[in-house]
């Protein structure tokens, strides 16, 4: 039991607010955030002892809940179309959801998650862990379980896709109403 | 190798922006830190038992009484109106209807006993057993992997619901006898379902006559439509089966029922195979635990009609909070409304700060006539209605608010145990939050000395919560920290103090000011917070209208 009390204090619990925060950047949902962490604690449960062999033990563990997480987003947005609720307007989510304090910071993060989330599965983790969650290539390669040449052609494929996404949907800061 | 151009890291760091304030809500930060605190607990050897997950299948697994009422409705669209009341009185006068349901290819299987005429329900499944006694308004549940039989009180309704809603359904339906637009009192996602096809033919089974209705719904949530059997004896207007298959989660699943209507059903929770010897844990409140939340709960009761100004001041950055935008919140009796803010003044960015000692909930009730709002969520009674707005803009250039779409949710709790879904923000809920006590995993402790928090106050520990009540104030909570086990020791990962109250004309105690803090919110040991200002009304006009079901459509 030691060991696996080990396990946790050394890999986890270190990471455990960039895994939140991981799962919320994408799923930007609270009832999905619960299900994606639940799932992703899962799959961390059931091959903890390949990830305590993992060369890069945390990124994957990362890279576990990015994935946890995109499956249940795109999943809800399959099933939801025009019923998802405004964000935030769910269940204790709605309760908690501050009203933004910056319009067009909103704006912006809705265009690069949305642009994100659109992104291949390997690009739309790839440029997560490079990006946003800022580990080196070498890591980035480990977790994907691919080799860093092409951790870092998906990485350079989904800047170009972003670089597209993003030009076209410009942010504009005047914006008055919510939307 | 090569490295990064200019491009790159101009995108990089917008990248880097627009996902910058990635940390969730404090609520749902709470529940995602219990989540992690449960799992490391099952890493040191001491695993509290996981809240199980629901999926819709099974939950129609479960649920195996409103396919009684599916079956029914098959039978509203293909028979005789004069055969169809017949149906429903067939069902409900049985003494007991028994289903036994396999679902997936593992073929695992759950059984549900209800009895209309006792309103008990029951059920065996894979992983728990249950007993529902609707008039005793008790539960017992066990789990086999604790082998502990939870004995605590309902506070749901009973799944006559399921029954009301069929006879309600009928009674609409034989008044004009149309082909059903939808299948609302299938549960959730059935009131936007559509009957896309339907077709019946006769069958025998076992020498007995039958028919087959066989109907293709679509669900709200699935791209694919549902295909449902539903087989009913002809001669007893009985349903004796019902089949469906449909995918979940991409996947097909099929899920068949078959339903007898046994004479005797289970006397307890032991007739359904509880070994007698298992260990029982009372969750039924009792003695002073069980008159604070009859205090608590007559509060929320209680509470005056009122609208409300809201707002947040954020405490871990520099905030112009005066610039900040107001919610509103309205109640009138069991209805509540939420507006958000979608217009504001034209010198947002240039309001001047209110001057030091300035009454503030003036201020921001003249303040929030400058805005225009639009209702995001109503609530009556047990019925929930969010509402998607969206921005529209007119060929002018103008703007103007539409509501696009509106989700119903129905609330299956009893009457005085439903928290409208922004409880946290109201000022009488606020301070009487949930609190989970009566379920199985969530032992009350009661410490009437406790060594620390707000003077005066009596301390209710429930798992991972920790609850300051105030005796004088008819135990509205002072203080609630939620915790973690870290080695020996908790940490405190959430923290709300409620730092001003005042009393209703009715006298009830209600929150004016709330604080929450996050000792760790970032985990490197830098503290964020709010404070939450509610600046109640009690007199304000409040015309039934407000609480009018919302439809898509033009705001303003």
């Amino acid at each position: 039991m030691s060991d696996e009390s080990g396990f946790y204090s050394a890999i986890i619990g270190p990471i455990e607010d960039r895994m939140i925060r991981a799962v919320w950047r994408i799923t930007r949902n609270g009832q999905d955030a619960e299900d994606a962490m639940q799932d992703a604690l899962l799959a961390v449960w059931k091959r903890r002892d390949r990830i305590g062999r993992h060369a890069a033990p945390r990124a994957l563990v990362l890279k576990m809940c990015i994935d946890a997480a995109y499956d249940v987003v795109r999943r809800r947005a399959r099933r939801r179309h025009e019923n998802q609720p405004i964000d935030g307007a769910d269940g204790l989510a709605d309760a908690a959801m501050p009203p933004p304090d910056d319009i067009a910071r909103r704006e912006l993060r809705g265009e690069v998650l949305g642009a994100v989330a659109r992104l291949s599965r390997c690009q739309a983790v790839a440029i997560t862990l490079r990006v946003i969650e800022e580990l080196p290539y070498e890591q980035v390669a480990a977790a994907m379980n691919c080799g860093e040449a092409t951790a870092r052609k998906h990485v350079e494929r989904a800047r170009n896709h972003l670089r597209v996404a993003l030009a076209k949907h410009e942010p504009h800061p005047q914006t008055r109403s919510r939307s | 190798m090569t490295a990064p151009n200019s491009e790159d890291v101009a995108l990089d760091n917008r990248i880097r922006e627009g996902a910058s304030d990635a940390l969730p809500p404090p609520e749902v930060e709470r529940h995602l830190h219990t989540q992690l605190a449960a799992f490391r607990s099952r890493f040191e050897g001491h695993e509290p038992a996981a809240r199980p997950r629901i999926y819709p299948w099974r939950r129609l697994g479960i649920a195996g009484m409103a396919a009684v009422a599916t079956a029914v409705v098959g039978l509203i669209i293909v028979r005789p109106r004069a055969g169809f009341a017949e149906v429903a009185d067939a069902v409900l006068k049985q003494p007991w209807v028994h289903t036994r349901t396999t679902l997936g290819t593992d073929r695992r299987v759950w059984e549900d006993w209800y009895s209309p005429t006792k309103d008990i329900a029951a059920w065996r499944a894979p992983d728990s057993i249950r007993y529902e006694d609707y008039r005793l308004r008790v539960f017992d549940s066990y789990d086999p992997a604790e082998k502990v039989v939870y004995h605590g009180p309902v506070a749901w309704n009973s799944r006559g619901g399921h029954f009301e809603s069929m006879a309600g359904a009928l009674k609409v339906l034989l008044q004009d006898g149309r082909k059903p637009e939808h299948l609302g009192f299938l549960g959730t996602g059935g009131e936007q379902s559509k009957v896309i096809e339907q077709r019946s033919e006769k069958v025998t089974e076992q020498g007995r006559a039958c028919v087959d209705i066989r109907l293709t719904v679509k669900g709200p949530e699935s791209a694919q439509p549902m295909t449902m059997v539903f087989r009913v004896d002809a001669a007893t207007l009985l349903p004796r089966s019902c089949r469906m298959e449909g995918h979940h989660d991409g996947k097909p699943v099929t899920r068949e029922t078959q339903f007898d209507y046994p004479e005797k059903g289970p006397a307890d929770i032991y007739d359904l195979g509880v070994p007698k010897d298992s260990k029982l844990v009372d969750r039924i409140p009792s003695g002073d635990l069980k008159r604070i939340l009859e205090t608590l709960r007559a509060g929320r009761e209680r509470m005056g009609n009122y609208r409300v100004v809201f707002v947040t001041r954020y405490e871990s950055f520099d905030h112009r909070w005066w610039t900040e935008w107001p919610q509103l919140f309205y109640r009138k009796g069991a209805n509540f409304r939420r507006d958000f803010a979608r217009g504001a003044p034209a010198d947002l960015a240039t309001t001047k700060r209110p001057a030091d000692g300035e009454d503030l909930g003036k201020w921001w009730t003249e303040r929030a006539k400058l805005f225009r709002f639009v209702p995001v969520y109503i609530q009556r009674g047990a019925t929930g209605y969010h509402c998607k707005p969206k921005t529209v803009n007119d060929p002018d250039g103008s703007e103007h608010q539409e509501i696009v779409s509106v989700r119903k949710t129905y609330y299956n709790a009893s009457p005085g145990e439903i928290y409208p879904v922004d409880w946290s923000m109201r000022p009488e809920f606020a301070c009487r939050p949930p609190m989970g006590i009566g379920t199985m995993h969530m032992e009350p402790t009661l410490d009437l000395h406790p060594t620390e928090g707000p003077p005066g106050c009596i301390l209710l520990s429930v798992r991972e919560n920790r609850f300051w009540l105030d005796p004088k104030r008819d135990y509205i909570v002072m203080r609630w920290d939620t915790v973690v086990r870290e080695g020996s020791s908790l940490k405190v990962i959430g923290r709300n103090e409620t730092e001003e109250v005042a009393r209703s004309p009715q006298g009830v105690w209600y929150a004016k000011r709330i604080r929450r803090s996050f000792p760790d919110r970032n985990g490197k040991n830098k503290p964020a917070g709010d404070v939450n200002y509610i600046y109640v009304d009690f007199d304000a006009e409040l015309p039934d209208s407000l609480f009018d079901v919302p439809k898509p459509g033009r705001v303003y």
